[in-house]
């Protein structure tokens, strides 16, 4: 009967992993491994063991590779092991996995552009770099992303994360439609491809990051002064010229210009698609959208721009990128801080920067792509502090960023004025 | 003594297991419930301010009620609406109505679909800019007809059970079309013997001695519906959708644990509050609900 008792066994065991594996999390998660190619290790400084990595998404997959390949010519004794955690719940994950002591040893936040890193740092859980990093690479906009109370605590790569108007170019052509130079010529635009029957841009109504990278160039655009004045806070986030580019969008969402049903749009995705489908000429979004377009639909001929203000005047809204930050409790700090030095190297950024096909936020990087150089001429060296970052840094008890995120889309489906919306977000700001 | 012994031996894997991993969690998220805690760091005890900010406060509770709400109207519809749907189906597939065969391939299929993918099913047909049910309406000259579905409040809500309807039935039809072929061949064939119409058979014979598994298929359901999450955040995003109209409780758990929704960052502490609360909201519906189910039972 030896047979029916391991047969019991069996399906006791599955049973049991059917079960536990119930219990999973429902994000994506992918483990890979670095290879040393073999070649000569340049200088190692007995630097040896293991380390782990967290990114927070497959889009960032190919770029860490390359990253631990150049590192691992330099360091050859030490391996690399990562982990891709994407979902909306890598946070909690990474916060569990701290916890329970099973952390990596370098992982990615979002820097001083969300809470988390902050939270992360009073609970001493980010290393203080400020002394074992070089970080004479990055301007005062990158560094920014990394301080906390005068300390650095993350390595930020030189992409420039910007927002940009991608348009149909042969649509385009076709209608004998320019790139506006003035922002009455931009609203122009907006009313022909109305009337000749598209949608002239396509937005979520219910995504709101989807909302907010489209209200950040049409504010810059709208009141040029005002949004260099976020740079330094000498303009409060709720004054008037952001309630009067709220009042636009809603202007322009009365008009059609983000399609009849727009509310409809569940995401982003259905936002991209829409454009790379040509049911839309143009989608304002992030400038590392131009990969997903790219993918979506190869054939599409398609350029970008920065929305011009009325004298003519172009800029980018946005800031460099964070990177990773080491694990207090790393049993490797040696080979951690000499990973984040590799990464803060102008070999590991130029890497990073030209593998995304991003935008460049050094002049020493050249962009790799068209679209990415596009971007970067059409914002002809003017950078903007991004508005949503000012409501980060600038909000007296740090729920201004909480009261953005769960009332910005209640105005566009009017549960809100924009009035209301500014009186709450003031009540909580410096 | 021996035989206790066996008895002890036989249950006590299962109770360590069952209370390892479901008592003591459900302790610790009580224990949790009464403290600000980002998930890292410091405990700090809060005593019961997490409950009077669930209660209380100006900015959530609108947002937990609406929720809650929308839960108890999603019952309400699995009540009503849903489990009879389920119990017609059953009854026509039991007395072969024609084409029964692929009818219940239909009502089967989309059962083993991923929830996932029966979403992405529902943005090809509703998306606004791109779904088939817009450019249907324009090719046929309805262009009137057209709207934004699950960006819209009227119609989030009823669009969502239609959507659970179809792809969620199956399991109920099949209990109860078990439950209809487990009826002895020799009691129907007495009560056609006997004279029974079809409707007399139906309301006397089967009604009666299909009781049990609608106990069990409402039970189900009940949970389901409380703890319904997947489908209204593919539909409707984290935020649950225009206006909250797929708002539940378990996306606003969801949203003010693990996001930063409350304060700016992840709350473990007041996630477990809102779980303490939904234990007892479910608590009392399926103590009511047991009460009346247990009319439903019969002796063989």
């Amino acid at each position: 009967m030896n047979w029916k008792k391991t047969v019991s066994f069996i399906c006791a065991v599955s049973v049991m992993g059917v079960s536990l594996a119930g219990c999973g999390d429902n994000s994506q998660s992918t483990k890979g491994k670095g290879n040393a190619d073999g070649e000569s290790k340049e200088n190692d400084g007995g630097v040896s063991g293991t380390l782990t990595i967290w990114e927070h998404g497959y889009g960032f997959e190919a770029s860490l590779q390359q990253i631990i390949e150049g590192f691992q010519k330099k360091y050859q004794d030490v391996e690399v092991e990562y982990e891709i955690k994407d979902g909306d719940n890598y946070y909690s994950l990474l916060s569990t996995a701290i916890q329970s002591g099973e952390g990596p040893d370098i992982f990615w936040t979002n820097g001083t552009a969300t809470a988390n890193m902050k939270d992360y740092v009073s609970n001493e859980v980010c290393m203080d770099l400020t002394d074992k990093v070089d970080y004479s690479l990055f301007g005062e906009d990158a560094m920014k992303l990394t301080e906390v109370d005068g300390k650095n605590y993350s390595v930020p790569w030189l992409t420039m994360d910007t927002r940009a108007v991608y348009y149909n170019k042969d649509i385009f052509e076709e209608n004998g439609w320019e790139v506006p130079e003035k922002f009455s010529e931009f609203e122009e635009l907006l009313e022909k491809i109305k009337k000749a029957g598209y949608t002239p841009i396509s937005l979520s109504g219910v995504n709101v990051y989807s909302l907010l990278f489209t209200f950040e160039p049409i504010l810059s655009a709208m009141d040029v002064e005002y949004t260099k004045g976020l740079s330094d806070y000498s303009v409060k986030a709720t004054d008037k010229p952001a309630a009067d580019a709220l009042n636009k969008m809603l202007e322009w969402a009365d008009k059609g210009y983000f399609g009849d049903n727009w509310l409809g749009v569940a995401d982003n995705n259905a936002q991209t698609l829409a454009f790379t489908s040509g049911e839309a000429v143009m989608d304002i979004a992030g400038s590392w959208e131009a990969a997903t377009i790219s993918e979506n639909n190869p054939d599409l001929n398609y350029g970008a721009f920065e929305i011009p203000s009325e004298e003519g005047i172009r800029g980018m809204v946005g800031t460099p990128a964070n990177g990773f930050s080491v694990n207090t409790a790393t049993e490797n700090e040696a080979a951690a801080v000499a990973f984040m030095n590799y990464c803060a190297s102008l070999d590991a950024q130029t890497v990073w920067v030209q593998s995304q096909g991003a935008v460049s936020a050094s002049d020493e990087i050249e962009a790799s792509t068209e679209i990415a150089k596009e971007i970067s001429e059409s914002g002809a060296g003017n950078i903007y502090t991004s508005w949503q970052s000012v409501l980060v840094n600038h909000s007296t008890d740090g729920t201004a960023v909480s009261l953005w995120d769960e009332d910005f889309t209640k105005i566009f489906s009017g549960d809100i004025t924009v009035e209301e919306f500014m009186d709450n977000i003031s009540k909580v700001m410096q | 003594m021996n035989k206790r012994h066996k008895q002890v031996k036989f249950i006590l894997p299962g109770f360590i297991f069952y209370t390892c991993f479901i008592i003591l969690p459900i302790i610790y998220v009580f224990y949790l419930s009464f403290f600000q805690w980002s998930g890292l760091g410091e405990m700090k005890f809060n005593g019961i301010q997490n409950f009077v900010t669930i209660f209380t406060d100006e900015r959530f509770s609108p947002v937990f009620f609406n929720a809650l709400w929308n839960n108890i109207k999603y019952l309400l519809c699995v009540w009503l609406i849903i489990t009879p749907f389920q119990y017609l189906m059953a009854y026509l597939f039991f007395i072969k109505i024609p084409a029964y065969k692929y009818l219940k391939f239909m009502i089967f299929m989309p059962y083993v679909i991923s929830t996932t993918i029966i979403s992405f099913f529902a943005t090809l047909i509703f998306n606004p800019n791109i779904g088939f049910l817009n450019k249907f309406l324009e090719a046929v000259g309805l262009e009137h007809l057209q709207g934004a579905w699950f960006g819209d409040p009227n119609w989030a809500f009823k669009l969502m059970i239609l959507l659970i309807l179809w792809q969620g039935a199956g399991s109920g039809v099949m209990i109860f079309y078990s439950n209809f072929m487990d009826i002895s061949k020799d009691v129907m064939e007495a009560s056609r013997i006997d004279g029974c119409t079809e409707w007399q058979r139906f309301t006397r014979i089967l009604v009666p001695l299909s009781l049990p598994s609608c106990a069990s298929v409402i039970t189900m359901s009940t949970i389901w519906a409380l703890a319904l999450f997947d489908l209204p955040f593919i539909l409707g995003g984290a935020k649950g959708g225009v206006s909250g109209s797929l708002d539940f409780v378990n996306l606003v758990f969801y949203r003010y644990t693990f996001g930063s929704a409350l304060n700016g960052k992840s709350e473990i502490g007041f996630g477990a509050s809102i779980c303490v609360v939904m234990f007892a909201v479910m608590l009392i519906i399926t103590t009511i609900q047991n009460k009346v189910l247990k009319k439903f039972e019969y002796d063989n």
